[in-house]
């Protein structure tokens, strides 16, 4: 079960089209020929307005949607050859709408993470104890430790969500909009462990953003995208050119920069 | 790392010391609540004769203290019913814990998806099908491997059921959760209406659909026990290794499906394990209410929501009260023992809604 | 139990079961010719273990001649004491009134629910059960899968009654006692009989009990309607299977003579309130006053010995006349 981390692109899209299929109305279409690159280690962030095809993307990358058109590449093998365990050993992903169940104890719930690894019906085993006390700390939810989820505020929800994303131990780890409900500390927080977990641990990293100013923490790789096509690929200073982010957001960046109160570029 | 500490003897989910606490406290109070039983019933026969008798059986001299009739009343009337309930309430236990997993709703039980109601018009029609047409009464009062017609066709009717709600939930197209609940609802509607139908036009047999509506222990031989047990038992084992992929359906689809859930097969064989578990229990003894819809919240509130002790404790739960609510029954008289599992079913419900509802609007 | 039943639901089955005693279609082996063909030879000794056939069909084989005798229904109480084998019995039903030494045997039956358990207490060696669903079948088949002898008695006509008794002379190792019994019923049935022939039969309706606004009668072809006509009347009947007729097809029928069995338990049930009820004042019956209050319900609804007690009581209803 152990791949050959491949050469070249950890994940791959090559002109993927998909549109929604509606009774009666014409077919929505969402995404236009995205074609998409990401090389292991690479931490990319999907910005664009709601309705891009941000979220479609991401569910096509792990396996859940079906592309009409175009192909889907993870680890060097087409995704759909790939069975849901061995998928999840390779792909972890936070989803939008992820719910919590209540009276689960944290530790219990990031140990879940661990489930595509499981080898025994029963039980965890010290590797999995291992790699679930690695992804409480990565995530820093090690002082949530057995507090029950319902106990929890947003952003410390938000928190084991990651931890128990980063406890599957994936090559890729693709979230959408995981900074929701977290305030501004632990938004700057999440993005620099993602950064961290990208140069410490090698995971590539694919996360949805709708805030465009949060991506001059970190310098990733932004890709923009808009009414279902790539606008614009590359470092974040480069793409986020004020007259793009006004095109595409219909706001000045300086005017969101301001609003989040950090005007200043990186570093 | 700090977290070492902490972390370590937690990750393993309940940890082998409780769950070893749990199961065993759970195996107790089930063989008390047994022993209750077969010690107690409307002849003098007790404990103490059924030690006395085994132990002769086992070679050991004692001295004959009990009546002849003795080991007749407790092996062949009293334990196959205590038996009867363990399976029936072990089997109910484990199939509500999936149904409210898989259903991600509180209120759903083992009958949920149209078990009951198929097997209820199953076992009716049997009763009732050589009055309605007497050509058929050559066949009603054959045996087929021991058991009756009635609980062949509560358990084919039990599995027919939820085979006609997957179909028809999956013709509307993508069969979501809240579809399938639905058409159980609707399937069950349906069939309790054809339910209904042959009962008031029953007659003689009225008693005796009545009856096994009602749900009851009596029945259950060993020739039953001998079929039933082996599909809940197990039935039930092959859910209880499903508890991982319960924990994570949990989490919702597209968390489950991220982390190695393939949804649809794995929603089919829970489904279809359930429905087993479900119709040879119902078979067994009718559809007996409430013990697939409280236990499971019980155990919950007591040992929370990791399957990986819930399921095996609430078969024990269920075990442990459907023997106890049968002895209530029997000492009350021949009440059915479904009336009672609600007397003690229905007010704990209220009582969990009111926590529930006390529980939202707190601050 | 399997007996555990409804408990309000009791005393309607109870009605129910005799009420619509069916037609022999529905009965796998109707009791007239294969339970008399063992007492043609009355007088002679019954050997034993003998197996004989009962109403449901059912093979019965019996070891011995059985000395503990548990009865399931008050009618079969009755055979067994008629057979004078009244001592013999360990095991009755909370219902049995009758004859007045029952009233020291231990109950198994109680409130309608048998109780297996205290029925292997009793210890019998055999149990007369009755048909009908009066002793649920899952009750029968586990004592008969508890190795007892359980014979069933389900009598479908007045002819059915003898034979019942028969069957248990037989059985007991009674057929002298039988016989006599048998003779007795016979004649005064023939005697009956002869009285009502060639008078005019009234439309006869036979209220057997009102519940949840149903009416219940003698069902079609059933065991009471057979009474009713042998009693020298017109049996105005219900359902074959529910035994209850609508109200506008009673008012059609339009009874010339209402008997209420019901009366006999439910004092408030009179001539005048049916008389009051509406819709039924119209009936023949109500405006020229030949409603009656049927007090020997217990016997005619019990398929005992004493059944033509009831027949007779009930041919004297219809055809006061006749049998001054």
């Amino acid at each position: 079960m152990t791949s050959q981390p491949s050469t070249g692109p950890v994940l791959a899209l090559e002109t993927v089209t998909f549109a929604y299929r509606r009774r009666g109305r014409p077919d929505r279409e969402v995404l236009r020929g995205i074609s998409l690159a990401v090389d292991p280690g690479e931490l990319v962030v999907l910005l664009g307005p709601n309705g891009s095809g941000k979220t479609t993307l991401l569910r096509i990358a792990m396996g859940r949607l079906t592309p009409d058109g175009g192909s889907v590449r993870v680890d060097g093998r087409p995704v759909e050859s790939w069975s849901r365990r061995e998928l999840a050993q390779r792909v972890a992903v936070l989803p939008q709408l992820a719910t919590l169940p209540d009276g689960f104890r944290v530790e219990e719930l990031v140990e879940m993470g661990r489930a595509p690894h499981a080898r025994s019906r029963f039980g965890a085993s010290d590797g999995d104890a291992r790699a679930v006390e690695r992804a409480l700390a990565d995530a820093e939810a090690t002082d949530l430790v057995g507090r029950r989820i319902e106990e929890l505020s947003g952003g410390e929800r938000q928190r084991v969500l990651v931890a128990m994303a980063l406890a599957q131990e994936p090559r890729i780890l693709l979230l959408d909009e995981p900074t929701q409900h977290l305030d501004l500390a632990h938004q700057v927080a999440l993005l620099a462990a993602l950064d961290r977990l990208r140069r410490l641990r090698g995971v590539t990293v694919v996360a949805v953003l709708h805030d465009p100013a949060l991506t001059v923490l970190a310098e990733p790789r932004v890709v923009l995208l808009e009414e279902g096509r790539i606008v614009a690929d590359g470092p974040a200073a480069q793409v986020l050119e004020p007259a793009v982010v006004a095109r595409v957001f219909g706001v000045s960046l300086p005017t969101v920069l301001a609003l989040t109160g950090r005007a200043g570029g990186p570093g | 790392m700090r977290a070492s500490v902490a972390a370590r003897p937690l990750v393993g989910g309940p940890g082998l010391g409780r769950a070893s606490l749990v199961i065993g406290a759970g195996i107790i109070l089930v063989v008390v609540a047994a022993l209750t039983a077969i010690a107690v019933g409307s002849t003098e026969v007790g404990l103490g004769d059924a030690i006395g008798i085994l132990a002769q059986r086992l070679g050991i001299p004692v001295t004959e203290s009990w009546a002849p009739t003795a080991p007749t009343i407790l092996f062949e009337v009293r334990l196959p019913r205590v038996l009867a309930g363990i399976v029936v309430g072990a089997g109910l236990g484990a199939a509500g814990v999936v149904f409210q997993a898989l259903l991600r709703n509180p209120m759903a039980d083992p009958y949920v998806i149209g078990a009951a109601a198929g097997a209820s018009l199953g076992a009716v029609l049997a009763i009732t099908a050589p009055i309605i047409l007497p050509v058929l009464a050559v066949g009603a009062g054959t045996a087929w491997l021991g058991i009756g017609l009635v609980q062949v066709a509560a358990f084919v009717g039990g599995l027919g059921a939820v085979a006609i709600v997957l179909a028809v939930a999956r013709q509307g197209g993508r069969s979501s959760m809240v579809t399938l609940l639905l058409t159980g609802y609707a399937v069950s509607s349906l069939l309790a209406a054809g339910t209904a139908l042959l009962l008031v036009n029953s007659g003689r047999a009225m008693s005796a659909v009545v009856g096994w509506l009602l749900g009851s222990l009596g029945g259950a031989g060993y020739p039953e026990l001998a079929i039933a047990a082996p599909l809940v038992i197990g039935g039930s084992a092959l859910l209880l290794v499903q508890w991982r992929t319960l924990n994570l359906l949990l989490l919702g689809d597209e968390a489950a499906a991220g982390l190695g859930v393939d949804l649809v097969p794995a929603r089919r064989g829970l489904v279809l394990l359930a429905t087993i578990v479900t119709s040879a229990a119902v078979a067994l003894a009718g559809t007996i209410g409430f013990v697939g819809l409280v236990v499971p919240h019980l155990v919950r509130l007591v040992l929370g929501p990791d399957h990986r002790l819930l399921l095996p404790a609430s078969c024990l739960g269920g075990a442990a009260l459907l023997v106890t609510a049968d002895l209530v029954a029997r000492v009350a008289g021949g009440v059915p023992v479904g009336v009672v599992t609600a007397l003690i079913g229905a007010p704990f419900f209220l009582w969990l809604l009111h926590r529930a509802a006390t529980a939202s609007t707190a601050p | 139990m399997a007996s555990s039943r409804f408990r309000f639901l009791v005393p309607l089955i109870l009605a129910l079961a005799t009420a619509c005693q069916p037609s022999a279609s529905a009965s796998p082996s109707p009791s007239t010719a294969s339970s008399v063909a063992p007492s043609a030879s009355a007088a002679a000794e019954v050997s034993y273990p003998q197996t004989l056939t009962d109403d449901a069909g059912r093979q019965v084989e019996i070891p011995a001649e059985p000395e503990r005798i548990v009865s399931l229904a008050p009618s079969n109480t009755e055979i067994v004491c008629a057979l004078d084998a009244c001592d013999r019995l360990v095991g009755v039903t909370d219902f049995d009134d009758y004859p007045a030494e029952v009233a020291d045997v231990a109950h198994v039956v109680i409130g309608a629910v048998v109780d297996v358990e205290l029925v292997v207490e009793a210890d019998p060696d055999l149990i007369i059960a009755a048909g009908n669903e009066l002793t649920p079948t899952a009750v029968i088949d586990q004592l008969a899968e508890l190795d007892y002898p359980v014979l069933v008695l389900y009598p479908e006509s007045l002819e059915a009654v003898l034979d019942n008794v028969e069957l248990v002379g037989t059985a007991i190792n009674a057929t002298d006692a039988a016989t006599a019994v048998t003779g007795d019923m016979t004649q005064r049935i023939a005697a009956v009989r002869e009285a009502v022939a060639g008078e005019p039969a009234p439309r006869t309706f036979y209220e057997v009990g009102l519940f949840e606004g149903a009416i219940y009668t003698a069902g079609e072809d059933s065991f009471l309607a057979g009474m009713i006509d042998t009693a020298g009347g017109e049996p105005i009947t219900g359902d074959p299977l529910t035994t209850s007729i609508a109200l506008e097809d009673l008012v059609a029928a339009d009874p010339e003579l209402i008997l209420l069995g019901d009366a006999a338990y439910d004092p408030s049930i009179t001539p005048e309130s049916v008389a009051v009820r509406p819709g039924w004042e119209g009936m023949t019956a109500v405006t020229t006053g030949n409603v009656l209050v049927m007090a020997e319900d217990p016997v005619i609804t019990r398929p005992g010995p004493r059944i033509v007690d009831g027949l007779e009581a009930m041919a004297a209803a219809i055809h006061p006349d006749a049998f001054d």
